[in-house]
């Protein structure tokens, strides 16, 4: 492999999270029934869904394209917080990178954290209050200075995802601060974060793309 | 006109809200709906683009209201306004007001033509007078004292006709025909006055059925628009009447001369000298030392350090069963939880550029008074639960800053007021009675005073004053007198009074300490329930012959990480040095179920109470199951020590922890590690299966423990917490009766013993039958134990025997709970 992302790998990595998202729907449901209103799963699955189908006609557009038009597409199917939030995060993710047709590693870096700060902002919420930031969060700083520190981009993702894994485990014992799970308070601990969970698997599926084990 | 935008998760719910709101403003409001998503077979959700739509249905530059259900609705609203031409975005306003109340309110306030600013502020108001309704109101703030009228304008007066007065629905139709009119309307009732064209003002005028009530009217449309009202009026308001309802009142009975009369709050009579407590109020510099940033910080700090030692001494009340003190850990948790109060300090620390210490304390100050005015008693009392909280707070930002309650010699503590957490950390030895000028009988201050036996007299109001620090005075606790200038007469006679009591009080204390038996000689023996070395030192005082449940949660909570083995050792070795060589059972630990811990990964589970606890965790967690049972064992080599493992519901259960406590005895031989090779093995019986399988299991233990909480509840499959299913799970049931019989057969049969560990055994309805049924000790809170000793020295163990007979006899749990309060002494 090559140290780019490269557009065809970004509609690859897309195609995978609709099909994983498909698969994961009961877990991520349950994740959620836990402390949330249970929909998670059937949210995101619907959301990627939309997606994937509107990728066929994004053959020629650029990614910046691809990625707006995927953040619209997850902004009007999802139905629960997760579709403005999955949706912010790839709209302002799409401006980091405009017009390219494929990413350097340090773009990826901007991409994210140009999509990061718009959860942050749409949902003002900050890491340790059990969402999905406790596991982007950690991630784009491992990414960060893995890439910093001269590390190829494969080493990078790896640590990159490594990362978000320890953030999804990090929300167990956490208090929910944010969206439906607040409402039960201290009965949130011990359970896992779904947001956080369905942000780890999209950026494992990224890494297991620019790798190339990803099967499209 | 503003229009509207309801957003809701629900289509159904959107729509409804719309036709409730259509119909207070007869459909001319324009309310369009955003509900539900695209999704026939799962329609529940937020669509941002079906609210972008409905905005541009009703949208003019008069400006829009958008109403919000929650959660996600929140955030596609927010995503709609993105979305939409950045133009029109001054005049699309967000509400938070309530969905259903904002939506009718805001409709109301739309249709008199009221401005953006109006119909937000009608909307975020609309509560209040569904508080007002429910007396859980904050003051009316809206309602302020009434202006002079105007000269030029008309005045009409009315006695409110209608039963129900002037709530929702009347107040629109009043609202509706001030907008209809070219004149200002002004209510007035008493001394308070309401803008007509506010709903929310005339609500919270509150005016009821028989209230004199004024309008003035001015302007061009005065005399059109007060016919109408007067027109409005002879339709009763357009009401239909049903019942009304009333409010009783008391007042405390009249005192004789140089008696004050307060609140009695605990019983008990005291002579002593009265220690006034200063309410110095804490010195607070306002000056910022450091960036505002840093003093919001912290703040924030403060709040969280003071929120979590709340957090801990709640999970500790809880673990002791000590329900008072654990509601006022939760309503303290509540008052730190509500953002508002930091936000709202943090944003005056920036804003006055003052320090944090004295942005918290006007604020916790302002809503302490917003407490006090409440109309209710019980919302006042909360005022004292707001600045104890504060006080913490406070005493994080300033260190040294909280009041010193240590008392040299014994004295009557007066007050204003005293915090709960002040209260409980009071010394009964010196603290002969309590009085408080604030407060009722309610008053946390109270029910502690009551609990820990010393007398009080709260809400002495104005009579406080008239106290002197120094002044020796009678504290009357039982009628809530203080005699402020007592006689050498009455002084003999009260005198005389404590000596009686305090007579009866020494001879229950002095036989305390003694071992129960029962009239005919039977030994049973009496037992404390205990959560860790911080309840033991009194134990032996109070009466307990052993610890029969040392529950060993506490030791694991609220830290990062299983305590050692050493650290173990030192917890068990200091409760059983405090019971002078009594016997100690410990528990092992009860993980799951209602108790989490913060290191322990129990994935989420459907049904916890079913699910990994207890044994079953236990056993799977070889590091954690081997530390516990080392030091248990090690323990065992200094003191009288026995375990007893919870949950075991099956024979391979029990199996595997022998094998696994052989595994660990072969270990400490193969070190020359000391312990006790027969100490007693026991297990709880709380699991159904484990009463039916009792004969066997009986076989390989040395005791068992009845624990009848969570016994009762899976017997009856009831939740205790389920207030709808808690008539099943009383300790009354025949079922838990006959239970208790089998497992004591069971155990007897093979010459094993029995105790009950439950709250059951510290009911003292329910001693006599226990006794009767065969149990061989009784473990229980240590305040229980001085009441059931009495019980069981008044019992004769056959007469008891006999009595659980017929009472196993009664068919229904009813019947069980009235035959044992008729024979209750």
């Amino acid at each position: 492999m090559s140290d780019v992302i490269t557009k065809a790998q970004v509609i690859t990595w897309l195609e995978n999270c609709a099909a994983l998202l498909e698969t994961q729907k009961a877990y991520l449901t349950e994740l959620d029934a836990a402390i949330g209103d249970g929909d998670h799963g059937l949210n995101m699955a619907r959301g990627f869904g939309k997606v994937k189908e509107k990728l066929p006609s994004m053959a020629d557009a650029s990614i910046g394209s691809i990625l707006n038009t995927s953040g619209m597409a997850l902004i009007s199917s999802v139905g629960g917080a997760s579709g403005p939030l999955y949706g912010t995060f790839f709209m302002r993710a799409s401006t980091a990178v405009q017009a390219r047709q494929e990413l350097e590693p340090m773009d990826l870096v901007k991409l994210m954290e140009q999509g990061i700060e718009g959860v942050v902002q749409r949902g003002r919420a900050e890491v340790g209050e059990k969402t999905m930031l406790d596991a982007l969060i950690p991630a784009l700083n491992a990414l960060k200075s893995q890439l910093e520190a001269g590390a190829g981009l494969s080493d990078a993702l790896d640590a990159c995802v490594a990362a978000a894994e320890a953030g999804v485990r990090s929300t167990i014992p956490l208090v929910a601060k944010k969206g439906r799970a607040s409402y039960l308070g201290e009965r949130s601990v011990g359970h896992q974060d779904p947001g956080a969970t369905s942000a780890t698997l999209i950026l494992g599926l990224l890494r297991d793309v620019v790798k190339g084990s990803g099967v499209s | 006109m503003i229009g509207i935008v309801l957003v809701s998760h629900s289509q159904k719910l959107a729509e409804g809200v719309r036709d409730l709101a259509a119909q207070m403003t007869q459909g001319q409001v324009s309310i369009a709906v955003a509900g539900g998503i695209d999704d026939e077979e799962n329609p529940i959700g937020t669509d941002p683009i079906r609210v972008m739509n409905a905005i541009s249905e009703v949208y003019s530059p008069d400006g829009v209201v958008i109403l919000m259900d929650l959660g996600s609705a929140l955030m596609s609203a927010e995503t709609a306004l993105d979305l939409l031409d950045p133009e029109w975005r001054p005049h699309l306003h967000l509400c938070a007001a309530p969905f259903a109340e904002g939506a009718v309110t805001a409709a109301v306030q739309a249709r008199i033509g009221g401005s953006a600013e109006s119909v937000m502020a009608a909307a975020n108001g609309a509560l209040l007078a569904k508080r007002q309704h429910l007396g859980i109101a904050e003051p009316p703030t809206a309602v302020v004292a009434a202006p002079p009228p105007t000269s030029a304008g008309q005045r009409l007066s009315l006695t409110i006709p209608n039963k129900l007065g002037i709530h929702a629905r009347p107040a629109a139709r009043i609202v509706s025909l001030a907008g209809q009119h070219a004149a200002q309307l002004t209510l007035r009732k008493g001394e308070r006055s309401a803008d007509g064209r506010n709903i929310n003002e005339v609500m919270l005028l509150d005016m009821r059925q028989g209230d004199a009530v004024e309008f003035f009217a001015d302007g061009a449309g005065a005399t059109a628009l007060l016919d109408s009202l007067a027109a409005l009026a002879n339709e009763n308001f357009g009401d239909d009447d049903t019942a009304a309802p009333t409010s009783p009142s008391g007042q405390p009975s009249s005192p004789e001369k140089f008696v004050l009369a307060g609140v009695a709050a605990a019983q008990g009579i005291a002579i002593a000298r009265v220690h006034l407590l200063s309410t110095h109020p804490p010195v607070i510099d306002s000056a910022l030392k450091q960036p505002i940033e840093d003093e919001q910080i912290a703040l924030v700090m403060a709040v969280n350090r003071v929120m979590n030692a709340l957090q801990a001494e709640l999970e500790k009340a809880k673990l002791r069963g000590d329900d008072t003190q654990a509601d006022i850990f939760k309503a303290h948790l509540y008052i730190l939880e509500d953002d508002r109060l930091h936000t709202t300090a943090k944003d005056a620390i920036a804003r006055d550029q003052v320090s944090a210490a004295a942005a918290w304390w006007a604020e916790i100050e302002a809503l302490a008074g917003r407490y006090r005015a409440a109309p209710n008693p019980i919302l006042q009392g909360r005022a004292v639960d707001v600045l104890d909280v504060g006080r913490r707070v406070l005493a994080e930002l300033i260190p040294g800053s909280a009041r010193s309650l240590v008392l040299d010699e014994p004295c009557i503590l007066a007050a204003e007021d005293l915090a709960p957490s002040e209260t409980s950390m009071l010394d009964p030895q010196n603290v002969l009675a309590i009085l408080t000028q604030q407060g009722g009988a309610t008053s946390h201050t109270a029910i502690i005073a009551r609990g820990m036996g010393i007398p009080a007299v709260v809400g002495l109001g104005g009579g406080f004053s008239s106290l002197k620090h120094g002044q020796r005075v009678v504290v009357d606790g039982g009628r809530g007198w203080v005699y402020t200038e007592p006689t050498d007469a009455q002084i003999a006679e009260f005198e005389a009074q404590i000596a009686a009591e305090r007579a009866e009080r020494e001879v229950l204390l002095t036989t305390v300490r003694e071992d129960a038996h029962t009239s005919d000689g039977r030994r049973i023996e009496v037992a404390a329930n205990v959560g860790g070395a911080a309840d033991a030192p009194r134990l032996r005082e109070m009466g307990a012959e052993g610890v029969g449940l040392f529950r060993t949660e506490l030791l694991f909570m609220g830290r990062a990480s299983a305590p050692t083995e050493e650290e173990q050792i030192l917890a068990y070795g200091a409760v059983a040095q405090a019971l002078e060589g009594r016997p100690i059972i410990i528990r092992t630990l009860d993980v799951g179920g209602d108790k989490a811990i913060s290191y322990i990964k129990i994935p989420p589970e459907e049904n916890p109470f079913l699910g990994y606890r207890g044994i079953r965790y236990w056993l799977g967690d070889r590091p954690l199951a081997r530390a516990q049972i080392r030091a248990i064992y090690r323990t065992s080599a200094q003191h009288n020590i026995r375990v007893m493992f919870p949950m075991v519901g099956t024979l391979e259960e029990l199996e595997a922890i022998h094998a696994f406590m052989r595994e660990i005895r072969a270990e400490l031989d193969a070190e020359c590690t000391p312990y006790d090779p027969t100490m007693q093995v026991g297990i709880m019986i709380e699991v159904p299966s484990a009463v039916l399988c009792a004969p066997q299991l009986a076989d390989k233990v040395d005791f068992f423990s009845i624990g009848t909480n969570d016994l009762t509840q899976y017997l009856m499959a009831a939740d205790r917490g389920n207030a709808r299913v808690t008539p099943l799970a009383t300790p009354f049931q025949p079922a838990l009766l006959t239970a208790i019989k089998q497992v004591v057969d069971a155990a007897h049969a093979r010459g094993k013993w029995v105790g009950i560990c439950g709250e059951m055994a510290g009911n003292p309805l329910l001693t006599r039958v226990l006794i009767g049924l065969g149990v061989d000790e009784l473990s229980m809170s240590a305040p229980s134990i001085a009441e059931v000793k009495h019980i069981i020295r008044q019992t004769s163990s056959m007469d008891a025997q006999a009595f659980a007979r017929e009472v196993l006899a009664l068919p229904t749990a009813r019947e069980v709970e009235a035959q044992l309060k008729s024979v209750s002494i």
